[in-house]
Formats: C-alpha cells, structure tokens, sequence
C-alpha cells in the first residue's frame, strides 16, 4: 500500500487534512499523467479538477475507493482522459490541424505527439499499463489495481503492449510514425 | 514468467542501469521517453484547485462513521452493505413505526441500484411523473433521470461492482417515454427537443462507451449502450419526419393543435379518451416502466409495444427488458 493510501480512512471521513494531503500528494502525478496523454495543460488541470470532483461525488455516496486510493484516482483520470480525447479526435477541424502538424510544429513537439499518437493506438488497458508503470512508477500490483485487473493480466498487456509499440513504431507503419530524424 | 512477458520491467531496469536494448525494444524506449517530460503547473492554478477541492468536500454531509455499516456482510463473502443502507434502514424503520412515508421516499433519494431502497427512489420517480404539469415537464423530469441513470451505473462500474439490470431497464423505459411524450409536441417544439436531447444523449454515450471497456460482458451496460444507440436513431428519424415519428408514437396530433372534438358529431360519448398529457408511469400493477414503452425485441420492434412482451427469436438481444402494461401508451396505465 503506498502512502496516499494511508489516508484513505481521513478521506472517507471527508477529514480536510487527509483530503489535502491527499491532494498535494496526487495531483502533480495525475497532472503529469492526464498532460502525457493530452498534451494540453489546461485539459490536464480540469482532468485532475474533476478527478478529485469525482472521488467525493463517489464517497458522497457511499462508493469510492476501499483500499488503493491512488489506483482509483488514476482509473478516473484515464476515463476523463479518453473522453478528452475522443471529443478532439471527432472535432474535424482537429483533424485538420493534425494533419498539418509536421509542417507547423517544432521538432521536439511534434516527437512528443507521434508518441502520444502511438500511446491512442493502444488498447485502453495496454495505455494504462504502459503510462502507469513506465512513467508514473506504479508497481504491478498497483497497476492491477487502477485497472481492476489480476497482476497475472497485467504483465501480460504489459507483453501485448510492448509489442503493439513495437509494431507501430517499427512495422510498415514506420513512416508514419517516428521517422523524423530525415 | 518469460522474457517477453517482462519486457516493460527489462526496458525499465536496463534504463535505469544504462544498459543497452534489445534492439527492437529501443526505438519503443525512445519514442516513451519523448513523453517523459511534463511542464511545470501553475503555482496559483494549483492552490485554487485545492481549495476548490477542499471547499466542495467541506459541503457534503459527512459520511456516517463505520460502526453504522452491518460489517458481518464482509466475512461471509456476502456484499458489505454501503453507509447509505444503513441509514436509509433506519429512517425507514422510524418511518414505518411512525407512519412517514414521506421520509422513507427521502430517504430512498441517494439509494444506489445495489441498494435495498432503489425501489423506492424509482417509485417516487413515478409519483412525480403523474404529477407533472405537461408534456415540457415530463420531459425535463426525464432528461434528468436519464442522467441519473447512467450516473448510477458510471459509479457502480468505477467502483468495480457489478451494475445490476434495473437501472438499464429503468433507462430504456424513461427513454421510451421521452419519444413518446416528445411526439405530442408541434413541429418547432419537437425539433428543438430533439436537438437538445441528441446532444445530451451524444455525451452520455460516449461516457457508455467509456463504462463498456471497464466492463466489456456486462449485460446492464450493454443493454443501456444499446438503447441509447437506439434512441439516438429515433431522434434522427424525429428530426427528419416528424409526422411519422409521432405516428410510430402513438400521437397522432402534435398537443399544441387545436383541440378536436373526441366523438363525430351526432355520437354518443364512447367514454373517457386517453389523453396524451397522461403520459405518466407504470400500471397499477405496480410496474414501474412508463405505460406503453413496452417489452419485446430491440431492434426489431424499437419503442413499439409488443402484446405479450416475449422475445422474438429472430432478433438482437431484448432491450425493453421492463414489462409495461399494453396499451397505447399514453395514459398511466394505458388501456
């Protein structure tokens, strides 16, 4: 259990110190975590705003997180994350900026947005492990815990995320990818 | 455990160690870390957003403390029961001891599907149908209950409980009556209402879609993406040709026409008409599915009423699970 998760009773209690606490200690990590996927620092703030909105709407009900609270945070935050992203995937002049992207972006930008594109390319599941455990730090257990999963389940998504990487990022698919370098 | 099955962990120690790759695995490694680095947050954005987080918690009634929970639940494999049960439990109790129906029905109010009171909450749902001034309002009470809905089913699955039926069936019944009371508006009505609940129900399926891959067998969620999915087609078919939209609805005059008389001159009273402004819900049988948004097959007879509310073989899995009385659908209780 890691240390936010201490505070899990003071927070169920709605108690302000755990609840702050908790805040300071989650946020930056939620922050970084919505950021990496969005790439949008305004959306990733109101990603960890309503993530926070959300844990007391849950607790106000008697739901919420009973152990990881960590792990539930960052299940939220992935959802509100894909609904971000879908809303912009669908928004046609998006698209447009997209396509234009390599024309009009610096090179460190638009390295970062191929990664973010391949990161989408990943199912949900394989997304989460690959951004929980590579940068956010989370250990297996964890992990299984944002994604309600078994650990077993985990290291494999973890192999079928890899190889989905691998094959996006080195496949024929290569050019539309990470060769920038040219 | 395999090589293959660890590889995030090999690409993470070898990093860390500054090992070299498996060379397959590097061009992974390098694309992951472009990402690596995040701006800083705005020092001010961050305080106002703790305060704010800090505020909203400070207006919510504190959680009942947890000798109030029946803890047995936990050692027998049984559920736990939540905080709000046993508070609910209580004030019903006091209720029925003191003959107050009135704080039972308020109690039921926060009740969760998995919840002993859900019952109640949907029943008052339908007083409060019955009580509705119109058509206008009906609609609004349904809008806001068809977000409640997946709201309920949206906490559920994040709190990793399976969602039970009912609340999908509920859904599918209150989006049945939508259609139905929508139809007794006039053109320029309809549209707009339509309008409105396609967007509504255009950000709610996408939050469907969203609960689905956190649970991707679960019939309640399945059955609710469907029907949203439906109702999204029948507000299209709305928008596109209103007169025949009320004609699958069952309102044949929109309710802002001017008013006709019910008997052909010369006749006799036939006896009390069914009006549309009663759309209201379930039958005096105590069901609790708006009257006429019948069961049957989905795709096959969508919003219409099936006499005997079996399932037809031939067709997709049932989305109008709730059995509602027979009839033309727009009395309480039909005919």
């Amino acid at each position: 259990m890691s240390d936010p998760d201490r505070w899990l009773p003071g927070v169920r209690r709605l108690d302000p110190e755990s609840l702050g606490a908790v805040y300071d200690a989650l946020s930056p990590a939620l922050f970084r975590y919505a950021f990496r996927l969005l790439g949008d620092v305004r959306i990733a703030e109101d990603v960890v705003a309503e993530t926070f909105a959300r844990l007391l709407m849950a607790i106000r009900n008697g739901g919420g997180p009973q152990v990881y609270l960590g792990a539930y945070l960052y299940r939220i935050a992935h959802n509100l994350a894909m609904d971000h992203h879908r809303q912009l995937a669908s928004l046609p002049l998006e698209d447009a900026d997209l396509a234009a992207a390599p024309a009009v972006q610096d090179e460190d930008e638009h390295d970062r947005r191929v990664a973010r594109q391949a990161l989408w390319r990943l199912t949900p599941d394989q997304r989460q492990v690959i951004v929980l455990k590579f940068y956010q730090g989370l250990s297996n257990e964890e992990v299984a815990a944002a994604l309600a999963k078994p650990v077993g389940a985990v290291k494999s998504l973890q192999h079928r995320a890899l190889d989905a990487l691998r094959r996006v990022l080195t496949g024929p698919e290569v050019g539309w990818s990470v060769s920038h370098d040219s | 455990m395999t090589h293959e099955v660890d590889g995030l962990d090999e690409v993470l120690s070898r990093a860390a160690g500054d090992e070299a790759l498996d060379p397959t695995l590097q061009p992974v490694f390098d694309t992951l870390q472009r990402l690596r680095t995040t701006p800083e947050r705005d020092p001010h954005q961050v305080a106002a957003g703790r305060q704010a987080f800090l505020d909203r918690a400070a207006v919510l009634p504190v959680p009942q403390p947890s000798f109030l929970r029946h803890k047995s639940g936990t050692h027998d494999g049984r559920k736990e029961l939540r905080p709000m049960s046993a508070l609910a439990g209580l004030l019903v109790a006091l209720a029925l001891l003191f003959g107050g129906g009135g704080a039972t029905a308020l109690a039921a109010q926060d009740a969760m599907p998995t919840d002993w009171l859900y019952p109640v909450k949907l029943a008052t749902e339908n007083v409060q149908l019955t009580l509705a001034g119109g058509p206008a309002e009906t609609m609004e009470l349904l809008g806001n209950w068809i977000d409640r809905r997946l709201w309920e089913m949206e906490q559920l699955t994040l709190a990793g409980e399976v969602v039970p039926l009912e609340p999908a069936r509920r859904l599918q019944s209150q989006l049945g009556l939508a259609m139905q009371t929508a139809s007794q508006f006039g053109d320029p009505a309809l549209a707009q209402v339509m309008q409105r609940l396609q967007v509504q129900l255009e950000t709610r399926l996408q939050t469907m879609q969203r609960l689905r891959q956190a649970d991707p067998h679960g019939a309640a969620l399945q059955s609710a993406e469907q029907a949203l999915i439906q109702t999204q087609a029948e507000i299209q078919g709305a928008l596109q040709d209103p007169a025949a939209f009320r004609t699958r609805f069952g309102a044949g005059r929109p309710s802002d026409a001017p008013r006709q008389p019910s008997v052909a001159p010369g006749q006799p009273e036939a006896g009390p008409a069914v009006s549309p402004s009663m759309a209201g819900p379930g039958d005096e049988q105590g069901q609790d599915a708006p009257a006429g948004s019948g069961p049957g097959d989905g795709s096959c007879q969508r919003f219409t009423q099936v006499p005997d509310g079996t399932d037809c073989p031939t067709c997709t899995p049932n989305l109008w699970l709730t059995p509602g009385p027979h009839g033309n659908g727009q009395g309480a209780g039909g005919h």
